[in-house]
């Protein structure tokens, strides 16, 4: 088989897919090489994208603060539990809109349609949560927004794609709906579900605003309250430092940037090291969408 | 058997009479339920050795003088998460027992919606914030509503027996000493020193700041401001009013900036990046600094272990006047404008809600506790009666930080939002900074040492105990955002353009004033300040 010749195209496509990747790795690996520099060296401006000396002081803090594992078992525990009832109430509320003979399906369809478009506002949806008596607890991270939509929608498109004839035979043989939920439309919906509790999880594993606003408590924190408080906000040399930081930095040990960035790299280690393994997912994740419905 | 049956009549009668008393003691005092929300800046200061003293002597006087054992439930969000969401939960009307509300708009938004606590109601019962209200009748004056004539808020206060502050201007010793300078005492001086540091060190930037505000740091060394101001007998606004200080200081900056003497990233530094410039010599003079800093975290860096940042007395400007501190302390018992305790109106048992607050906040002992800590432990006291930090505090490498552990620092701040600040204490945690005067150098404590050297012109009138406090309804403060917001950035970004060059002053002064009045009419604004005083 004769091997094609490269073109010109291909060339400057791999020379600029290269550039790119470049572009895109060099704020990966100038953050580790912060978190692992000497700070006499970052304090200074000379740590491009590999570390100048060994320092994992910053790890140490960051470590030992202890904060980051609360945040992250915090954040698990949303992931888990969110995408467990976001998958269950969505699926039954889909399964439930594919049948014609639903009453109401219309108006309930418009219903949800309308949320995909105006929301309340900040003020409002905090006025319920708070009736709710979420503020401050653990479903106030899992409950709102739970089934979105859009969401919704996917999942009955995908559902009403599904051959009518098996639950017809089903309905024939005996079952009730939920038997034809849970061993018919479940399994086929194998690839839609895995797909959304990948977005789902990742959904939570990147939410904060929710947990600063609605929560009080900082042992339920999520893992990136944590992360901005410790990389936005935080001036951990000045005023408001805490003593341990503090004392650190004084001693010469460590800059905040250290501490800064050994957060970045502890918090999306976890995501890097699964993400080769999910990759397809997403993509086809993306395309499921598109199912005509 | 007769003894038997004795026995046990005896133990019965004991046993009752034990039980009765049991009965007794198990009549409790009613209790309290407060709920009381207290942003705090990084680690809460529950648990530290000092809250936990404080929590008891908040109980001692509960039980003693209201009748009552407390129930509190602390919330405590992060300081900076609540700014952000302090409006949403304003709107909400989510509102705790107590609470911190910021920024006097916001004070006088709920107050006068009647959802706060009027302390006047109750003004019977502020035995300890009546020395504060007396002693700062202007700044009271800034407190009470417009609309209502009502109190709202029990404010952060201070306890300064001095007028100088802990941001000063800053200049590097050992190279003034190595190379035979004179530390310059004025800005013409100032100027020429940098000159010659540049000759020296032809990387450097000599001329620094501690922010981004390089312009207005130098306008208030002139004597005014690119906004509106209180010039010690009105507000003026400085652009229009003072229009030929404003210039001249723009032509100094511009001639500084042209000379290469400020460094051109002067506006996007971090503030890790100035403490390098401040070590590695490319700073060697700042106008303003905090002492802190200074003993802390700069001198004596292990990297830089020959660096030598010290103060001396404010310079003169390019008019001979004595320049203006970054800041002032108000001499005697003072209060914030900003930060602000306040009450619920729906509270159960307000008049002991207030009393409660009143003693936490203002009581002597407890703003002794949460600036000091307690005796033995954290202080100690000697035959004159002056307060010392013990020495494993005032040896350890950040005595400020050390006092963190007790719950003493302004992160672990223990008490009720942003409590009192005694002069004293802070000086004495600050340790002895190098300071020059008189062609000596020496070593002082920054209140010691700025009391000695400066006079009450180094005083911003905004800052002098005199300076009043004005504030607006919602409607004069929308109206003031409509006008003044658009100046300020016209005149800002103006003002960087002349000192970097790219505007000429000599050709495009005149078009730069014109240019302010087209904006908008701000000196309808300036009226409307003259109106509150």
């Amino acid at each position: 088989m004769k091997r094609r010749k490269a073109s010109a195209f291909d060339v400057f496509n791999v020379l600029f897919m290269l550039l790119m990747m470049l572009v895109m790795i060099y704020p990966l690996l100038n953050v580790l090489a912060t978190s692992l520099s000497r700070p006499s060296d970052i304090t200074a401006g000379l740590v491009s994208w590999y570390p100048r000396g060994f320092n994992l002081v910053g790890y140490q803090y960051i470590i030992e603060d202890g904060q980051l594992f609360i945040g992250y078992r915090n954040t698990i525990l949303y992931a888990a539990v969110g995408t467990l009832l976001t998958l269950t109430l969505t699926s039954l509320a889909a399964y439930a809109l594919t049948h014609k003979e639903l009453v109401g399906r219309r108006v309930l369809t418009f219903y949800w349609a309308v949320t995909m478009f105006f929301g309340g506002g900040l003020v409002p949806t905090y006025l319920v949560i708070k009736d709710l008596g979420l503020l401050d607890t653990f479903l106030v991270m899992v409950l709102p927004g739970c089934v979105g939509a859009y969401t919704l929608f996917v999942f009955r498109s995908f559902m009403l794609a599904l051959p009518s004839e098996l639950m017809e035979a089903a309905y024939i043989d005996g079952a009730g709906e939920w038997r034809v939920w849970s061993t018919i439309v479940l399994p086929l919906s194998k690839p839609l579900l895995a797909t959304y509790a990948l977005f789902t999880i990742v959904g939570h594993w990147n939410s904060w605003f929710n947990a600063m606003l609605y929560l009080k408590n900082a042992n339920l924190y999520p893992l990136q309250l944590y992360l901005r408080r410790i990389v936005v906000q935080n001036d951990l040399s000045g005023t408001y430092a805490d003593s341990a930081s503090g004392a650190l930095i004084a001693s010469g040990a460590m800059t905040p940037q250290n501490a800064q960035m050994a957060a970045i790299v502890l918090t999306i280690l976890p995501i890097m090291l699964i993400y080769p393994y999910i990759q397809k997912y997403f993509v086809k994740g993306v395309m499921i969408g598109s199912l005509k419905g | 058997m007769k003894t038997w049956k004795r026995c046990l009549s005896l133990l019965a009668a004991v046993l009752l009479v034990v039980s009765m008393g049991s009965f007794a003691m198990a009549e409790e005092l009613p209790v309290l339920e407060l709920t009381i929300l207290n942003p705090i800046f990084s680690s809460s200061p529950l648990g530290t050795v000092v809250m936990d003293a404080y929590m008891e002597r908040l109980e001692a006087f509960a039980n003693s003088e209201l009748g009552v054992t407390l129930d509190i439930t602390w919330e405590e969000p992060g300081f900076w998460d609540y700014l952000e969401t302090q409006s949403v939960y304003l709107a909400a009307g989510d509102f705790p027992d107590v609470f911190y509300i910021y920024q006097k708009t916001n004070l006088m938004s709920i107050g006068d919606e009647g959802f706060l606590v009027n302390l006047y109601d109750y003004e019977d019962s502020l035995e300890y914030m009546k020395p504060f209200m007396e002693g700062d009748p202007v700044g009271l004056n800034g407190l009470i509503s417009s609309e209502t004539g009502a109190l709202y808020a029990m404010p952060t206060t201070y306890i300064n027996d001095t007028q100088t502050t802990i941001n000063n201007y800053y200049l590097r010793f050992d190279t003034l000493q190595a190379n035979g300078i004179t530390p310059p005492e004025s800005m013409e001086e100032i100027y020429e020193v940098c000159l010659q540091y540049k000759e020296m060190y032809p990387n450097s930037y000599p001329f620094g700041n501690w922010d981004a505000n390089i312009i207005g740091s130098v306008l208030s060394w002139m004597h005014t401001n690119s906004s509106i101001h209180w010039d010690g007998e009105a507000y003026v606004f400085g652009p229009l009013q003072e229009e030929q200080r404003v210039k001249d200081t723009m032509i100094w900056l511009n001639q500084m900036y042209t000379d290469g003497l400020i460094d051109p990233e002067y506006e996007i530094m971090t503030s890790d990046q100035r403490h390098t410039k401040m070590l590695d010599n490319t700073f060697f003079f700042m106008p303003n600094n905090y002492v802190d800093q200074i003993t802390q975290f700069i001198n004596g860096n292990e990297n830089y272990p020959g660096v030598v940042w010290g103060t001396m007395k404010q310079p003169l400007n390019l008019y001979g006047e004595v320049t203006w501190q970054p800041a002032s302390m108000k001499r005697g018992m003072t209060f914030d404008q900003e930060h602000f305790t306040v009450i619920n109106v729906d509270t159960a048992e307000p008049e002991k809600v207030v009393r409660l607050m009143d003693y936490a906040k203002y009581a002597p002992e407890m703003m002794e506790l949460v600036n000091w800590g307690i005796e033995g432990v954290t202080y100690t006291v000697d035959e004159n009666g002056e307060k010392t930090y013990v020495d494993s505090i005032m040896n350890a490498d950040a005595p400020t930080l050390e006092l963190a552990q007790y719950g003493l620092s302004t992160s672990c701040r223990s008490g009720i939002q942003l409590m009192p600040q005694l002069s004293d204490a802070v000086s004495a945690s600050m340790g002895l900074v190098p300071v020059y005067n008189d062609g000596e150098y020496y070593e002082s404590t920054i209140y010691e040492f700025g009391d000695a050297v400066n006079t009450e012109e180094v005083i911003n009138p905004e800052h002098s105990i005199d300076a009043p406090s004005v504030s607006f309804s919602i409607d004069e403060q929308d109206e003031i955002n409509r006008i003044k917001t658009p100046v300020d950035t016209y005149v800002n970004e103006a003002l960087t353009k002349f000192m970097t060059g790219e505007m000429d002053i000599e050709t495009e002064w005149d078009s730069f004033i014109d240019g302010i009045e087209q904006m908008g009419d701000i000196m309808s604004i300036v009226e409307l300040y003259n109106s509150k005083v």
